[in-house]
């Protein structure tokens, strides 16, 4: 089966965007984005990670057998989560500090152990890569728009650039926990919203 | 830290769900219905006692004594896999009630960030044995209970009337953000 | 029973392959990851006691992680201290420069977990530059507003838990100075 690679791409950063319609891996989109660079970072780790194992995992899936194909995916996801884990301690060490915990745990987001199974496990290397693309900078966007807006709001600057000061007085609570759920809960409801007046029409 | 410090602080302080953000895809998922979450809760807090402890011996035994610590997260999820596998397997045969109960989420226990969280926590809080059982009991229970207590809130939240843009995730949501922000009070504590 | 064991070799060859490429991978960073940990750790020292131009690791110092003493041409000019306190998201660790004259020369924290805007604004010189010049002769206190007594310092606003932990870490620092080190 041909897919036409544009559509499998604007699939991944649209129309089945991870965060806004599939609602998978919440636990790293909710925790890392108190700020957009820790969004970005994430999500662009995220990306490599699912592009890497997408493109294992699709060129042997006629080798993995089927009985034990999850545990295999697992074993291929975990090994370039840590690999990117090491060279994020070696050369990138401030993102490291900020993400902590949230990298390894990249290895169970949904997202990743989810697209092995429904598109790289049927489909060629180079449309997984793709598949992988779309899907991982949609995730990476959505984490970036999130982290963005909590970081405006919360500390008044975005990518740490100062832009609203002065008389601004930052919603501290925005980048604490409870901001998280409330910030991605209206962005989902606006998303539904458009989508509403939509069909609507 | 004193046992006590670290059990409160694992149940409400650090709230696993509400302040950590680790198990929020079953927060979600599986918190519709009150009887489906404390099913859920019961598999998640056996595996997450079970894996913890298994975990803690690898480390001990064999990363850290061979010095294979970058295999940590490789490993942890290798056992976390075939322990959800084993405890799926074993609760068929000893409690086939129980197993029909909980047989749709065993599975889903792999992909639950809890678990894997909980295991690397333990260890890079360089907790002893009974410390890490404590603070293991404490996160575990502190997932049961925000996952219950959430699906209270969701049973009501079914037969409420709000805009369409709002229904489903949106409100559930808003309402855990809510929920974060009463547990936000503990975090006033300044245990140990 | 046949194909348990063919499955079961399969997936150990697939662990075992990826053991072999995770093993050559930190092959190449970990030389790497402890240069980086040792230069933010260097440049942290160089910081806080910036009267000494080489550092030597003490031992046998309880309640320190690590102590360092610094020196100039040759002559002790003071002493940084790596200290390890819980702030509010987990574990903060943090240097503290103290001087031959009893004065602590700075602070640096080097890792933490803090809230962004709230927490970690203690690695703002605003907030951390507070302890230089304090005196182990006496307690440091967190007060909430601007400090009136020489041996205060502002808390952060909206993060008492992490000033008050960076103090409680200051203040083992002075301890171990004043009775061991001095």
């Amino acid at each position: 089966m041909e897919k036409n690679l544009g559509q499998v791409f604007k699939n991944g950063l649209v129309d089945e965007n991870p965060t806004f319609v599939q609602l998978l891996g919440m636990c790293p989109t909710l925790a890392v984005t108190t700020s957009a660079t820790n969004g970005l970072a994430m999500g662009l780790a995220t990306t490599t990670v699912l592009v890497g194992s997408n493109l294992v995992i699709s060129a042997m899936r006629n080798i993995i057998p089927d009985k034990i194909r999850i545990p295999a995916f697992i074993v291929i996801i975990a090994t370039f989560v840590t690999i990117i884990e090491m060279f994020m301690h070696a050369y990138a060490i401030d993102l490291y500090a900020s993400l902590g915990l949230f990298i390894p745990l990249i290895v169970v987001n949904c997202v990743i152990l989810g697209r092995a199974e429904s598109f790289a496990s049927k489909n060629t290397a180079p449309a997984s890569i793709v598949d992988g693309l779309g899907m991982g900078l949609g995730f990476a966007g959505a984490l970036t728009i999130l982290g963005s807006i909590r970081e405006l709001l919360g500390v008044g600057s975005i990518f740490g650039f100062t832009i609203l000061g002065g008389s601004f007085k930052p919603a501290i609570m925005m980048i604490l926990p409870p901001g998280a759920f409330l910030t991605l809960g209206l962005l989902i409801a606006l998303y539904q919203h458009s989508k509403i007046k939509k069909e609507g029409r | 830290m004193s046992l006590f410090a670290i059990f409160i602080s694992a149940l409400f302080v650090n709230n696993f769900v509400l302040s950590r953000f680790l198990g929020i895809c079953p927060f979600l998922g599986v918190s519709k219905k009150v009887e489906t979450s404390v099913g859920m809760s019961m598999a998640v807090t056996f595996v997450m006692l079970l894996a913890s402890l298994i975990t803690y011996m690898l480390q001990v035994l064999v990363l850290e004594r061979f010095g294979l610590g970058y295999l940590q997260t490789i490993m942890f999820i290798l056992v976390i896999a075939s322990l959800v596998q084993l405890v799926e397997m074993f609760m068929k045969k000893a409690s086939p009630t129980l197993y029909e109960a909980l047989g749709v989420y065993l599975p889903l226990i792999t992909t639950n960030c809890a678990v894997l969280g909980l295991a690397i926590l333990n260890i890079q809080m360089e907790f002893n044995l009974i410390e890490l059982v404590v603070n293991s009991v404490g996160a575990a229970l502190g997932f049961s209970m925000a996952i219950i207590l959430f699906a209270g809130i969701r049973e009501r939240l079914e037969l409420s009337n709000m805009p369409r843009a709002m229904q489903g995730f949106p409100i559930a949501l808003i309402s855990a953000g809510l929920m974060a922000m009463a547990f936000l009070g503990f975090a006033g504590f300044s245990i140990g | 029973m046949k194909e348990t064991i063919k499955l079961g070799f399969t997936l150990f060859l697939f662990t075992a392959i990826s053991a072999l490429i995770l093993a050559y991978s930190n092959g190449v960073t970990a030389p790497e990851i402890i240069k980086v940990e040792e230069e933010i750790n260097n440049q942290a020292r160089m910081e806080i006691l910036s009267s000494a131009d080489a550092f030597e690791l003490m031992e046998g110092i309880d309640g320190a992680k690590e102590v360092y003493k610094g020196t100039a041409d040759g002559a002790t000019v003071g002493y940084t201290l790596t200290m390890v306190t819980s702030g509010y998201g987990g574990d903060m660790e943090l240097a503290v420069g103290i001087s031959n004259d009893g004065m602590v020369s700075g602070i640096k924290i080097i890792k933490h977990t803090e809230t962004p805007g709230l927490g970690a604004n203690a690695i703002k010189p605003a907030f951390s530059d507070q302890y230089q010049g304090k005196s182990t002769e006496s307690v440091i206190e967190v007060v909430k507003t601007p400090p009136t007594a020489d041996n205060e310092v502002q808390a952060i606003t909206g993060a008492t838990i992490t000033s008050r932990a960076v103090t409680k870490a200051v203040n083992e620092a002075r301890d171990i100075y004043t009775s061991a080190l001095q």
